[in-house]
């Protein structure tokens, strides 16, 4: 883990996202102290404004400050992508070790059910969900993370089977080791690096897909400062207020791309291993 | 007495070409194989022959398509699951790959402890493990070092250290010193030598290579494409082979002795890899010696001492060894 | 030797790689030469750089070589990349060990075989002709019919054919043959052995065989020259290295190889040595059993001793 680590920082560009990615955690976190100004309370007296000292990104139509909606859409952004990660993540590649491991009928279940979630493009399968469930934060969550399992099942899946059948998997098997211990001591500690870059990926991709659902309007419901949310209703005064959704659109731009990178060079690190 | 025994083994597999298409293949075609206590037992043949395979099936790593395996006495194909595990773990196996046989995010301690504590072995773990290194000539030091930090020789040396560790009665060794380098395969052909010795193990010795078997082995098989062509001692297969693929495979080990060769005819046939298409007698396309008889009935193996499957057998044995016409 | 007979002559060839900031030299100060119509073998273990050694005479090592290589008085190292193109195929040519990797998977067998005639200025029906007649030449039967296949359409020892036959195809003088027949089962090794040997014998080839197995090396070769650590240990007829050896490295080679029923086995102490931290002056000594102090501190360098060349302090 170490190596990595010092892998990552070798290159510049990904410590500039590294960077990036810590300092809207930070913001996340202190949200509170950090913004000037309530992210939900309205003043139509300053609709629209243009970046000023008093508001750096401008207000939006309600008047509100954009910096601090930013902010706090930080946190909400972020908590999503991470939950909806870490939830899409543990089913897919649960499912995906066991049906991998296990093969025969278990295996024959779960490559159906997942052939038919890949059947739809993943956004398709969360504005469905969403649209069946109605849209509140937890349902935006679990949207984004049904539509990334299919992949986690395809990837673990795949993975184990190629670990599963390597000598040292088959010594243990003789030993009379349990199958339990087998997954857990060999085939997931074997499988992680792989994992771990294609998860870091899926932080991004689940930052598109929850802003994406907000954009469409059927994110999470406003007021709550959620970034694709703040697109779809600045989109409107786009053409003579367009801070309303530069900002917004900036900071999707900046976490999903370093995101991306990192990622990246994760996968590029173990490839090279 | 005998340790494992295998009965009419078969393996078939199932290759899939379409979903509703598929081909079988078979890597194992009824074969019967008895090894005794103490003794080590060499499996020569060429790729795709079933040598591998056969060590599998009777590790019960794969179950046979047909036919019984029993280790001891006890029939695997009708014993209780306790009964399979407690077999298996005196069946232990050294496959031929350092690379992939230790488990490459593991340190050697905790490859070694997980062998240990699948056996029965109740007294102080450090010390059994260090005994066991010691046993295989190695330091330990190596224990808190992961795999990717050892030679070739020395993670085979881990492998089988991790096999001795769950008391076994048995050991397949399929290739063991293939991946090596010749100086360091002697080293680990010795130490297995001493091993089996010391510990009074059984071997399965699975290898390509036919001067090496024939240094380890007590009684050696002779696979091609499934079948079991020859069985004897080492002295009368290497000595005295009687299959013609037998001849054929010990005439062609190249050998810095150019003189000693046995004469016996060239045929360029080729390879033929699958068994299913080949009828009568599996080695006839590249037999010197076929016929009619050869191309549609199959031979079994004789029941003497030292056992061949061919319908030729007294005749080729004059032919080659007493120089008849 | 006199001069003139000598086809290829290699002197003081050095190949160093660089890793990052490291310095690896793969072969170091060797020199040797070959007659026409000698079959040389460069016997060595995995890491001894007989590998690097090979394939650095027609500069196919992306390590970089000083020293000279001459073939017929023109060296090889000196020559540009055009020169160096004509060279190859024409002059001296390679046979890799993996048949599957060394063909063209989508292109058919005649196709790859008719390339190698058109590219040095055959026309494709002249082309086509040699072609067919080099098959038979390999001992492939009905080449017609052979040409239209493509590589995963036969076996190994067929392929490994079909890559000698293209080695062959312009009479080149000297071919490199890296571990050809590692990759085959032994029957069918046997037979490109033997192959391999005749069209030596018939066409007057002289070549170079790179190997780990020294049956192997005798099977085919009258010149062996013994490698480790990047160095030449010994050199000779095979009589000479083979069944009365010299330098203790080759002795206990002899001695690691089971011959049949109940030989005794002397193997080796250590491990083959790692090429990034060499031991000082023999790079044998630490697991040589005759070694001392002279050994430890200075390289014994490849002298005349008994009718072949011997790099040890004590020829024994």
């Amino acid at each position: 883990m170490n190596t990595l680590a010092r892998e990552l920082v070798k290159s510049k560009m990904v410590l500039a996202s590294i960077i990036i990615l810590l300092s809207f955690i930070f913001m996340a976190l202190f949200a509170d102290f950090l913004a000037p100004y309530s992210p939900i309370e309205s003043d139509l007296s300053i609709s629209n404004k243009p970046p000023s000292w008093e508001h750096p990104f401008g207000t939006d139509e309600l008047g509100r400050d954009i910096l601090s909606r930013v902010i706090h859409g930080a946190k909400l952004t972020l908590t999503i992508s991470f939950a909806a990660t870490a939830i899409g993540a543990l089913v897919g590649i649960i499912v995906g070790i066991l049906s991998g491991f296990y093969g025969r009928a278990v295996d024959t279940i779960t490559q159906r059910f997942t052939d038919v979630l890949l059947a739809l493009p993943g956004f398709l399968l969360a504005v469905m969900f969403v649209a069946i469930m109605g849209n509140n934060l937890a349902t935006v969550i679990a949207s984004v993370a049904l539509s990334l399992v299919p992949s986690y099942i395809r990837m673990s899946r795949g993975l184990t089977l190629q670990v599963k059948e390597l000598e040292y998997v088959l010594a243990a098997k003789q030993l009379g080791v349990s199958n339990i211990k087998i997954m857990t001591r060999h085939i997931i500690p074997n499988i992680s690096p792989t994992l771990i870059a294609q998860i870091t990926l899926n932080l991004g991709t689940a930052i598109l897909f929850a802003s994406g659902l907000g954009f469409l309007g059927i994110g999470v419901p406003p007021p709550q400062p959620e970034w694709g949310t703040m697109l779809g209703t600045g989109r409107t005064y786009m053409f003579y207020a367009p801070h309303l959704i530069i900002f917004p659109g900036l900071a999707v731009f900046l976490v999903v791309f370093s995101f991306n990178k990192i990622g990246d060079r994760i996968g590029e690190v173990i490839a090279s291993k | 007495m005998e340790i494992v025994k295998g009965e009419k083994l078969s393996k078939h597999y199932n290759i899939k070409l379409t979903t509703t298409k598929s081909n079988t293949l078979t890597a194992v075609s009824n074969i019967n194989i008895t090894i005794n206590g103490n003794e080590i037992f060499g499996l020569v043949g060429e790729s795709g022959s079933g040598k591998s395979t056969l060590g599998r099936l009777l590790l019960w790593l794969e179950k046979p398509s047909s036919g019984t395996v029993s280790f001891k006495g006890l029939d695997l194909t009708k014993a209780k699951k306790g009964e399979i595990k407690e077999a298996r773990r005196k069946m232990q196996v050294v496959f031929q790959n350092p690379d992939s046989s230790l488990d490459p995010r593991m340190k050697i301690k905790k490859t070694l402890l997980e062998a240990l504590e699948c056996s029965h072995y109740t007294g102080d773990y450090t010390t059994r493990v260090k005994e066991v290194l010691e046993d295989v000539g190695l330091r330990p030091d190596v224990l808190d070092m992961y795999p990717h930090h050892l030679s070739g020789g020395m993670k085979q040396r881990i492998a089988v250290a991790r096999a001795i560790l769950a008391e076994p009665e048995f050991i397949v060794l399929d290739e063991p010193t293939s991946a090596l380098d010749v100086s360091v395969q002697a080293q680990i052909l010795n130490l297995l030598e001493k091993l089996q010795g010391k510990l009074n193990l059984s071997y399965l010795f699975i290898s390509h290579s036919l001067s090496i078997v024939s240094y380890i082995s007590h009684r050696v098989g002779v696979m091609y494409l499934g079948k079991l062509v020859e069985l004897g001692t080492s002295e009368e297969v290497f000595g005295r082979p009687l299959h013609p693929y037998s001849q054929l495979l010990i005439s062609s080990v190249p050998s810095i002795y150019l003189t000693k060769r046995l004469n016996i005819p060239r045929h360029n046939g080729n390879h033929e890899h699958v068994y299913d298409v080949v009828k009568g007698c599996k080695f006839h396309p590249r037999c010197p010696y076929a016929d009619e008889l050869c191309r549609s009935e199959e031979p079994k193996l004789s029941s003497n001492c030292h056992m061949v499957a061919c319908h030729y057998a007294i005749e080729i044995e004059k032919k080659v060894f007493e120089g008849g016409a | 030797m006199l001069q003139s007979d000598k086809l290829l002559e290699v002197q003081n060839l050095r190949v160093t790689y660089r890793f990052e900031d490291k310095k690896i030299r793969a072969v170091d100060d060797v020199s040797f030469s070959i007659r026409e119509g000698d079959r040389f073998a460069i016997v060595g273990e995995s890491g001894s750089g007989k590998s690097t050694l090979g394939l650095s005479i027609v500069r196919l090592c992306p390590g970089e070589a000083s020293g000279s290589v001459r073939l017929n008085g023109i060296d090889i190292l000196k020559l540009s990349q055009e020169e160096l193109r004509k060279l190859r195929g024409s002059d001296i040519s390679v046979v890799f060990q993996d048949p599957s990797s060394a063909l063209n998977p989508v292109l058919r067998i005649g196709d790859q075989l008719i390339e190698v005639f058109t590219t040095h200025g055959y026309d494709k029906t002249e082309a086509y002709t040699r072609s067919a007649k080099l098959l038979e030449t390999v001992g492939i039967p009905e080449p017609e019919k052979r040409l239209m296949s493509y590589p995963h359409q036969l076996s190994g020892g067929m392929k490994q054919r079909v890559i000698i036959a293209m080695a062959i195809a312009l009479n080149p003088k000297l071919v490199i043959a890296d571990e050809p027949t590692s990759a085959l089962d032994v029957t069918i090794q046997a037979q490109i052995l033997k192959l391999i040997k005749e069209l030596s014998e018939t066409k007057k080839l002289s070549m170079i065989l790179i190997t780990h197995d020294i049956g192997v090396a005798a099977e085919v070769c009258n010149e062996i020259g013994i490698m480790y650590a990047g160095r030449m240990l010994e050199i000779g007829t095979f009589e000479d290295v083979f069944h009365n050896p010299k330098h203790p490295y080759t002795q206990s080679l002899m001695t690691c190889v089971p011959k049949g029923l109940k030989c005794v086995l002397k193997p080796l102490p250590g491990n083959v040595p790692d090429m990034s931290n060499l031991p000082s002056g023999c790079k044998f000594h630490p697991r040589c059993p005759y070694a001392n102090d002279k050994c430890k501190t200075i390289e014994p360098k490849l002298e005349k001793a008994d009718g072949r060349y011997v790099a040890c302090h004590a020829v024994w």
